[in-house]
């Protein structure tokens, strides 16, 4: 790959086709209305969109055949930047979905493997891999398997994007902290560790434009709204990204769990002490660390290596909560240079998202790691780690091809584990 | 169709001129194939066309008819698009792990040998490309995240790399942040390419000048969310809107024209339209979501 090739790169400066400053949609906030609605469907005599007769729109004016497919239209494509699902001819059998942001692809949803175990037949339902947002033009279908939120009433059949993303976006933090749906006027998003902060005269947007106290889709009947605020977390700018060289750090501050539980309610577990019975694995805001877990954490680098110090062991398959509020401390650490890298420590908690990924992985239960087996790399004949080959015949691959599996960890090479890795609730608990 | 400049993106002119029928679905003996999000590549050579959507590429001849279809060979990779040479050979963008590799096949798509690129300028080392054409006799790569272009001999040899984004002055961010929506080569060898992130469309011309069309909205002329472009062999450029679920047609000075097609499930019209193509007959090529497959429509000008 030398240079034996000019790059033509030069355009003439009379040219003026400087792109538009604004690239973002929602900033935040509201966008432009007509971005998804149309009022009238009627303009100089024409229907607007010829998606319904003229004088007619879609429900709720939308131009979208629904609220998912709507948001599908921009946050499906190509790798990179802010898509969140990739299409069907984009990821033929063999290969993973492309995108790589902290919540996931969608498309895992798609991806379906049969494999024999030791003579057996056995599956990976790719209805399994995540959220199953239903979204007709693209193929998304609702869960027939959890027909409601595991631990609570939410109709799956109703799942969609606007089930956790408030599409309008009026929840917004101000100077103060407080998060109302009205006041000062929303001036840019607050996600990212770029973000201007709120300012006496503006507010920002929540994180992710999701849904706050009060929240429930206009589409949605019966009594769903939301009892627990917005989580605080941070992301970094350029998120959607391989993991190959450098991690993408998001900053999660707290509340992530229990804003999980509006619909997730009978899983959520602040408070809890060990060796009682009747509980789920912790996870929220009073869910600390502990010392052990937390020594435990910033130990373990891989199976049989615990010389990860506090400095450095960091690891986004296994990301916590910070255990605070503080934007300026998020900011700091939302990173993907690896520059921050920083373990646990007492403040941490456990969130839903340090298993979890909010949209979709590879793995069963929208896990960010393989855990229906008790590894997740294998060895080659010199001892060096790999990702099992054998997608038809091994529980370690689960029908993935090594390819998938790879991608399904975001790019990160099989090396970057031990040869027969456990899985990496051993990043908490150590037991290999 | 000529000499007209001076006039409004959202009043359509000579739309008297371009009529679009709708003609059929790219089929096999049981039906329209029901593909979603397929990619259209014609080989004006052998009068076919080829669609790729997930497990194989299916062959289709000049009358929409499924021919041959051939299924990934796990030995060449996932193949990721296709370009057919004058003497019928393909030519395959296949993809193994994280790798993209160019592999000379027979028409049977029976690997003949690999074909490696040499002379990458630099700027080019995480070069990815998922779409590859074939214009008189020069490969071209295209990255759709990446917005870069290689141009290259049948043989591998690069001859020139285009890197859209600066073309387009776009910062490294506003890169990451926008990607291309469709990328095509009119029959003067310019560059059509859309981005949908900022709703435009454009054309980089020889020379390297630059112009451009676009303006969200959902009134007949404005962008919704585009993806696929094209030309027909007048130079009309076409621009396929998925959020709208039109096909919009510009005359050859970015004037809208008309634009064609309507959401609902009859025939003639689009759900999702995502990548188009123009054949040498006029022919328009439409891929849809919901496995609404491939639609093909004749435009017609008087």
């Amino acid at each position: 790959m030398k240079k034996a090739t000019q790059v033509s790169l030069a355009v003439a400066a009379s040219l003026l086709i400087s792109a538009p400053a604004a690239f973002a949609f929602h900033s935040g906030g509201v966008a432009e209305c007509e971005g998804c609605h149309t009022m009238h469907n009627s303009l100089d005599g024409a229907a607007m969109t010829s998606a319904t007769p003229q004088f007619q729109a879609g429900p709720y004016l939308l131009q979208g055949n629904d609220a998912s497919s709507a948001c599908l239209n921009c946050h499906q494509g190509s790798a990179g930047s802010y898509h969140i699902s990739t299409a069907d001819a984009d990821m033929p059998a063999g290969t993973a979905p492309l995108q790589m942001t902290p919540g996931g692809d969608f498309g895992w949803l798609k991806k379906s493997y049969t494999f024999t175990v030791r003579g057996s037949a056995a599956t990976n339902p790719g209805e399994r891999h995540g959220h199953n947002i239903v979204a007709g033009d693209y193929g998304y279908v609702a869960d027939a398997t959890l027909t409601v939120a595991p631990g609570g009433s939410y109709p799956a059949a109703n799942l969609a994007c606007s089930s956790c993303h408030d599409p309008h976006g009026k929840y917004r933090r101000d100077a103060t902290g407080a998060i109302a749906t009205t006041g000062l006027p929303i001036k840019n998003s607050g996600s990212y560790n770029t973000s201007a902060d709120p300012t006496t005269w503006g507010a920002v947007g929540v994180y992710r434009i999701l849904g706050g106290i009060g929240y429930q889709p206009k589409s949605l009947a019966g009594s769903f709204g939301f009892t627990q605020q917005v989580p605080a977390a941070v992301a970094p700018s350029t998120y959607n990204r391989s993991e190959a060289t450098t991690q993408t750090r998001v900053a999660y501050g707290n509340n992530m769990s229990e804003w999980c539980a509006n619909c997730h309610t009978g899983l959520l577990r602040g408070s809890y002490t060990s060796g009682m019975g009747g509980l789920t694995h912790p996870a929220g805001n009073g869910a600390k660390l502990g010392a052990t877990i937390l020594a435990n954490y910033n130990a373990y680098v891989k199976s049989g290596d615990m010389s990860g110090t506090s400095a450095n062991s960091y690891n986004s398959l296994v990301p916590f909560e910070m255990g605070s509020t503080d934007y300026t401390a998020m900011k700091a650490v939302a990173l993907n240079t690896d520059a921050q890298l920083g373990g646990a420590d007492s403040n941490s908690n456990v969130n839903c998202l340090s298993c979890h990924r909010a949209h979709a992985s590879g793995f069963a239960s929208m896990l960010r790691y393989a855990h229906e087996n008790e590894f997740m790399t294998i060895a080659d004949a010199s001892g060096n780690s790999i990702y099992d080959p054998n997608s038809t015949t091994s529980a370690v691959s689960q029908g993935l091809t090594a390819a998938e599996q790879q991608a399904a960890y975001y790019g990160r090479d099989a090396t970057k584990f031990a040869p027969y890795q456990r899985l990496l609730c051993n990043k908490c608990h150590a037991k290999d | 169709m000529t000499g007209v400049l001076a006039i409004g993106l959202t009043a359509p002119v000579f739309a008297a001129e371009v009529k679009a029928s709708y003609l059929y679905n790219l089929s096999d003996f049981t039906g329209s194939k029901p593909f979603s999000s397929a990619k259209i590549t014609l080989a004006p050579v052998k009068n076919e066309i080829y669609a790729m959507a997930g497990e194989s590429v299916s062959v289709f001849n000049s009358s929409g008819m499924e021919v041959y279809r051939f299924d990934y060979d796990p030995t060449l990779g996932v193949v990721v698009d296709v370009a057919v040479e004058e003497s019928g050979d393909i030519i395959v963008l296949a993809q193994q792990g994280a790798k993209f590799r160019l592999v000379r096949c027979n028409f049977r798509a029976e690997p003949v040998a690999p074909i490696e690129l040499h002379g990458v300028p630099e700027g080019f080392a995480s070069f990815a490309p998922n779409r590859i054409l074939l214009r008189n006799g020069s490969l071209y790569l295209v990255s759709m995240a990446g917005m870069q272009v290689l141009v290259a001999s049948p043989d591998g040899t690069v001859r020139k790399g285009y890197d859209l984004a600066h073309s387009l002055e776009f910062t490294e961010k506003e890169r990451v942040n926008s990607g291309l929506g469709g990328f095509e080569l009119d029959r003067d060898g310019n560059f059509l390419f859309t981005v949908p992130a900022i709703a435009r469309a454009y054309r980089l011309l020889g020379d390297g000048t630059v112009k451009s069309v676009g303006k969200r909205g959902s009134a007949p002329g404005r962008f919704g969310v585009i993806s696929g472009i094209a030309a027909d062999k007048a130079g009309n450029v076409l621009v396929a809107d998925t959020l709208r679920c039109v096909v919009l047609v510009f005359d050859k000075d970015f004037n809208f024209v008309k634009e064609f097609g309507a959401r609902g499930i009859k025939p003639g019209n689009l759900v999702g339209p995502g990548d188009i193509a123009v054949d040498s007959e006029d022919r328009v090529y439409v891929s849809q979501l919901r496995k609404r497959g491939v639609s093909v429509f004749q435009l017609s000008l008087s």
